[in-house]
């Protein structure tokens, strides 16, 4: 083996980790304190080569993620390679000598028959969580060796594999998800084909959602409490089920989240011919335009109130429309009409009238199926980190010796956590020699529950 | 604000006062009986404390956790629930030089630089009508009052350290600071506990943000400084583990985490724009 470490020993080093996290933070601290939108000039040209107007999904942040979710993984096979080609771990016994050079130690001097104390002992070690090892190397002498938080060991790797676990639901949902919206007016019936991005083909949907209602709750003060959209899903031409939305309570149907997300109004517009007989009617949604059918134009409308009347009189006090026509994509005309009022499109033998006003509900549509295993790997993260956080893992030797009428007892033990140690062999050696002095050694619940004693 | 509110506020607040002076005079003059007086002043401020929190509770119908100045008062309360459990469990004298100072800051800043709007028990919005706000919030509280105490104890280190360092141990300050290992020690308790209650806090939040937005990430600046937080903390306890970064460096690194913390919560919140904009 050369002194030189090779590229992947290098790679999955905690120095490359750390290198790496470090890289996150700063990039993420300038994600939030460089402003998110395009600037123009050479400060723009360098934005838009380093994406700075979207830092987060630019592809140097993601890389950096990427990097760092490598890095991860191969550290955390290294591990899971290293703890599962452990040996079978041996079980010492420490002789007083031994005893006597370790860090945290307690001597003390029990009465009575070491058999009867021993036995006791091991009891009080099980009874408190401890796997426990002994033996007798010769006549009233006790070897006993206990441990405790085994599962420490991994703790860590179990911490570190529910990344692995948060970041294959990441990319699950970036594969197979979606997420859109839609501006539904109250009466519109949609399916999942009418939403961009949902990879659904027309006439494809497995079923229809239809806006029922939409109505805003308000407090007396009239701010928000909150937005509801009434909704009945359709399936085959059959009313399935009704469900209301509401923010933070959104509508899951076959894997596909509805979430109320904005309301609005749109204005009801009807195509009138020659006649005057309505030909066509459809809805101009704020912001959009409304292909005429049979032209080539579209409108664009939005409402206000309009001023009430100079002369003080409430009756002329309602709805105004603002609209725009466009002759393909050039404004052609643009005005400000009442309601149900014809207007003359170009030179078309049709006119058009915007007849009312409907609201709107916006709802997000989304489908994620990686959520399930972020949760779970959210799940994991915080097992894990709890069992590194707080089992203490520790072993704790202890040696019998009878002497006459009496026992030396001398405990020790090893832990990464001293004061924790200390702690934990100051209450052991409490319990025993109470339990030698009264006789009534403590145990566990548990332990007197399986003996019958509660 | 309600009138025995207000008073339960002001009571807090004169406590806390009052036991950062108690503390400071039993500190410099060695005196047991006062040091010992000024825990029990901050006992009768967290009660105050407390009682404020459940005043609003019954005001509001709901828990005070719903916007800056109510979360400036939990985040108080939490620091010394915190403050009064470490006295307890590790008998650690002087912590309170170090850590009071915070709480007395919180509300003062509370008291006079919120707005009175937002003192005013609000109706809540839309958007924070959920059972996460409740689990949300108090976690973050806990969160943030471990990670308080973490930050003081690790204060606590370096002023230590740095006098051992010039061997003047027979300054004041030397003789009645805890030992080096008990305050490293305890400090790197306090933030696993806080690092692991930070970790609750963006789950919780993560999980009300799939419900409340209907994505569970969207890099909104307070879901990105609290992850920066975390990284922060998460590499301070990789050091430490690995490397041996005891002591000096990992104090160092405990300090910068709870500016993160500090940042998370006001730097955002006046400074930046984002949808997590009511607290």
């Amino acid at each position: 083996m050369s002194g030189d470490k090779s590229w992947l020993t290098k790679f999955r080093s905690m120095k490359t980790g750390l290198i790496l996290v470090l890289a996150i933070i700063l990039a993420s601290i300038a994600g939030t304190i460089l402003p998110q939108q395009g600037l123009h000039g050479l400060t723009g040209r360098w934005y838009s080569l380093l994406q700075l107007d979207d830092v987060f999904h630019s592809w140097w942040y993601v890389t950096l993620l990427a990097l760092a979710a490598l890095n991860l993984m191969a550290c955390s096979f290294y591990r899971l390679k290293n703890l599962t080609q452990r040996r079978e771990e041996t079980k010492p016994l420490l002789e007083s000598s031994q005893l006597d050079k370790l860090q945290e130690k307690q001597a003390f001097v029990l009465t009575g028959p070491c058999h009867v104390t021993g036995d006791r002992i091991i009891n009080l070690l099980t009874s408190r969580g401890y796997e426990t090892w002994y033996d007798r190397p010769e006549p009233g002498k006790w070897r006993i060796g206990a441990e405790q938080g085994r599962l420490h060991l991994w703790a860590s790797l179990i911490t570190h594999f529910s990344f692995l676990v948060i970041m294959l639901g990441v990319l699950t949902g970036a594969v197979f998800g979606f997420q859109s919206s839609i501006n539904a007016p109250v009466g519109a019936v949609f399916g999942l084909d009418s939403i961009p991005g949902s990879g659904v083909a027309p006439g494809r949907e497995d079923f229809k959602l239809r806006v029922d209602d939409f109505r805003i709750e308000r407090y007396a003060d009239s701010t928000p409490a909150g937005y509801y959209s009434q909704v009945t899903i359709i399936r085959e031409g059959q009313a399935e089920k009704t469900a209301t939305i509401a923010v933070n309570s959104p509508l899951e149907y076959n894997g596909v989240k509805f979430y109320q997300a904005s309301y609005g109004e749109a204005i009801k517009v009807d195509i009138m011919g020659t006649d005057g007989m309505v030909i066509d009617s459809g809805l101009v949604l704020y912001g959009q335009r409304f292909a005429i059918p049979g032209t080539e134009y579209s409108v664009s409308a939005s409402s206000q109130l309009s001023a009430p009347h100079p002369d003080g009189s409430t009756e002329s006090f309602g709805r105004q429309v603002i609209y725009a026509v466009f002759q393909g994509n050039q404004p052609e005309s643009m005005g400000r009409t009442s309601l149900a009022t014809p207007i003359k499109i170009g030179n078309e033998d049709k006119t058009v009238s915007f007849v009312e006003i409907v609201p709107y509900t916006g709802l997000l549509v989304k489908k994620d199926p990686g959520v399930p295993l972020i949760w779970l790997g959210s799940f994991f993260l915080l097992v894990g980190m709890g069992i590194s956080f707080f089992m203490r893992p520790h072993r704790l030797w202890l040696v019998l010796q009878q002497e006459g009428s009496e026992i030396a007892v001398l405990i020790g033990g090893i832990s990464k956590n001293r004061f924790m140690l200390a702690d934990s062999i100051k209450s052991l050696s409490h319990d025993i020699q109470r339990g030698a002095s009264t006789g009534v050694w403590k145990v566990s619940d548990k332990e007197m529950l399986l003996n019958g004693n509660i | 604000m309600g009138i025995y509110e207000d008073l339960a506020f002001s009571g807090a607040f004169a406590a806390y006062t009052i036991a950062i002076l108690l503390t400071v005079w039993g500190f410099a003059a060695r005196h047991d009986a006062v040091s010992r007086f000024a825990s029990y002043v901050t006992i009768f401020g967290w009660v105050m404390n407390t009682l404020a929190l459940i005043l609003r509770t019954l005001g509001a119908g709901r828990l005070p956790l719903s916007n800056g100045f109510e979360f400036l008062v939990a985040f108080a309360w939490g620091i010394v629930l915190f403050y009064l459990w470490l006295q307890y469990r590790y008998r650690l004298k002087a912590v309170g030089l170090f850590l009071l100072p915070v709480v007395w800051a919180l509300l003062a800043y509370a008291a006079v630089e919120i707005p009175e709007t937002q003192k005013a028990i609000t109706p809540l919005m839309p958007a924070l009508k959920s059972n996460w706000l409740s689990v949300h919030v108090s976690t973050a509280i806990l969160s943030y009052g471990a990670l308080a105490v973490s930050f003081a104890l690790a204060v606590m280190y370096l002023i230590k350290e740095r006098i051992s360092r010039n061997q003047n141990t027979s300054s004041v300050l030397y003789r009645n600071l805890p030992g080096e290992d008990i305050l490293e020690e305890s400090c790197y308790r306090f933030i696993t506990v806080g690092f692991f209650l930070l970790s609750m806090v963006i789950i919780s939040g993560a999980i009300w943000a799939e419900q409340a937005w209907g994505s569970y990430w969207s890099w909104d600046p307070k879901e990105t400084w609290s992850l920066i937080t975390w990284l922060i903390y998460g590499a301070c306890l990789h050091v430490r583990q690995t490397y041996g970064w005891r002591g000096r460096r990992s104090s160092i690194i405990a300090i910068i985490g709870f500016a993160a913390v500090l940042f998370t919560f006001f730097g955002v919140n006046y400074w930046l724009v984002g949808l997590h904009s009511y607290a």
